[in-house]
């Protein structure tokens, strides 16, 4: 049950984004892909969803490529490999209120209709930790962590295998964030989920306890262990301090 | 010179915002005084943006009170109109968090520039063009021709955050309020950022390096939820949530030692602290 990139080559326009990547994601892995603005992240995130085709180069699901799977094989993968966006205020259709916006899925892939749907959406929605009143509102009358609970919930309901996000929590306040991580970690956790995040915050790898792989240039690095590439971020965060100007001093009795 | 004597630049005591029925602010306090490096922190919608735009009385619509609300000598509460366009931008330099929506689409980024320092200097042509070189250099962009002939989108973010910090410093402000200015940056251009930041309000004098003007360095006022920013930038920090000023402190006693549960979640988010 594995997704698997080899040897993917890519160029947009000029621009060399991806130099022979090679990447696998099974259910149960929680990894974050790192690296600067650039390195070629997003790129090999969209090629694993069957959303970009490489320059050259493949990526397999169960041994079959992406694009010579059929029309029944297709709907079959992206049933199972979910994708979770940034902007989750985007992701979701503003016109739809929640319930009709979780049910649309289960209606396209043949799952669920009437009372055995709508249960399945409220369990959805419990399993997020989002109150079931909430599916009668629209997306703009939820906060942006519930707006993010609801687009895993619309995830969840297709039963996933993996789960593939960009920045899922970047748009939240750090606080809210935190919570989500929390929310993403449990659930992989619990419904033994692949997860592969891409993002810039050096701490949600730790949160979700994901390894980290590095990318940089286009190319994938070497794994390293959540805690070391957090303890990296702060050490070059702390040389900004270090090489900008003195210290004020710190027992100052006027803070107010 | 006794730090102790300086009149702060700003003094507020017991500020309330409200928006219609919303209170945004509630009973918040803040002193800054010259050759400080002060951060307000807070979740979203703990009235910390809302605190920076108040200095500049930028807050269309709401009712503020306030027992003081001083900045840069001016009492916001009595200011008027001319006062307080002298203050934007004079007195206090404004960072925004997103420089392509600050900037003029349609204005080279030296009209920006020689427009920002017309509104509030008095110099000679050949002073404004030898000024326009020392601030590229002071926010450390390169090829000074190219840059001021471009126009925004023709610069990187990166490199817009720069000029949106030139902009700020173009009339020698006493204060810099910074509004997230790295947030829509990737982690090594946020440092880079942080650490200019940090250079050109450190305390004390200019660099005699690059720089012509006599007077000290701003002070800074870093509105932002990132902590590692925050730490890296500021030397004390104000922790709002809901509107009320929760804890205050030095970096050095929030890390070590957070009291209001929004301070440990703020630096546990940060990676700062264990998440429990």
């Amino acid at each position: 049950m594995s997704l698997q990139a080899a040897g993917l080559h890519l160029t947009l326009g000029a621009r060399v984004v991806l130099r022979g990547v090679d990447f696998a994601l099974a259910p149960g892995d929680r990894v974050c892909l790192v690296g600067d603005s650039g390195s070629g992240k997003t790129s090999l995130l969209r090629c694993l969803l069957g959303l970009q085709a490489a320059d050259r180069g493949t990526v397999t699901w169960q041994g079959r490529e992406l694009r010579h799977l059929d029309r029944r094989e297709r709907l079959a993968f992206r049933r199972a490999v979910q994708p979770v966006f940034q902007n989750p205020a985007a992701s979701l259709p503003p016109r739809m209120r929640v319930a009709t916006a979780l049910l649309e899925p289960l209606t396209i892939h043949g799952l669920a209709h009437g009372s055995e749907a709508r249960q399945r959406i409220e369990a959805a929605l419990r399993r997020v930790e989002l109150d079931v009143s909430l599916a009668e509102r629209f997306p703009h009358q939820l906060s942006g962590g519930q707006q993010q609970r609801v687009a895993l919930a619309r995830a969840l309901l297709l039963e996933p295998r993996l789960l593939l996000a960009d920045e899922p929590t970047s748009a939240l306040d750090p606080v809210v964030a935190l919570a989500v991580a929390g929310l993403l970690r449990k659930l992989c956790e619990d419904l033994g989920l692949g997860l592969l995040v891409v993002t810039h915050d050096a701490a949600l790898p730790q949160h979700l306890g994901a390894r980290v792989v590095r990318m940089a240039d286009g190319e994938v690095g070497e794994a390293m262990a959540a805690a070391a590439w957090a303890a990296t971020e702060r050490a070059a965060w702390q040389t900004v301090q270090a090489t900008a100007g003195s210290q004020c001093p710190t027992s100052d009795p006027r803070s107010t | 010179m006794k730090p102790l004597a300086d009149p702060p630049l700003v003094d507020v005591r017991g500020l309330t915002v409200r928006y219609g029925d919303t209170t945004v602010l509630q009973d918040v306090a803040l002193t800054l005084h010259p050759g400080e490096r002060v951060a307000v922190v807070g979740a979203s919608g703990s009235g910390k943006t809302t605190l920076g735009r108040t200095l500049l009385c930028l807050t269309p619509g709401a009712r503020v009170s306030a027992q003081v609300l001083t900045v840069c000598g001016l009492d916001l509460l009595r200011a008027k109109p001319s006062e307080l366009r002298s203050l934007r931008g004079g007195g206090v330099g404004f960072v925004f968090q997103d420089a392509l929506a600050t900037l003029d689409p349609l204005q080279r980024i030296g009209s920006a520039l020689r427009e920002a320092m017309a509104a509030h200097l008095t110099q000679t042509r050949a002073q404004a063009e030898a000024r326009l070189l020392h601030l590229l250099a002071e926010v450390e962009l390169p090829e000074p021709e190219r840059m001021l002939a471009a126009y925004p989108h023709e610069i990187s973010g990166g490199q817009r955050q720069r000029v949106g910090l030139a902009l700020a410093l173009c009339a020698e402000p006493s204060l810099i309020v910074a509004d997230e200015p790295t947030s829509a940056l990737d982690p090594p251009l946020a440092r880079g950022l942080a650490a200019l930041l940090r250079r050109l309000c450190s305390p004390g004098p200019p660099d005699t390096a690059t720089a012509p003007p006599s007077k000290a360095r701003p002070a800074l006022l870093l509105i932002s939820h990132d902590m590692q920013l925050v730490r890296a930038t500021c030397d004390r920090a104000l922790v709002l949530a809901a509107g009320r000023l929760v804890e205050t402190g030095t970096l050095g006693r929030l890390l070590a030692d957070p009291q209001h549960e929004v301070t440990r979640a703020l630096l546990q988010a940060a990676g700062l602290a264990e998440v429990a």
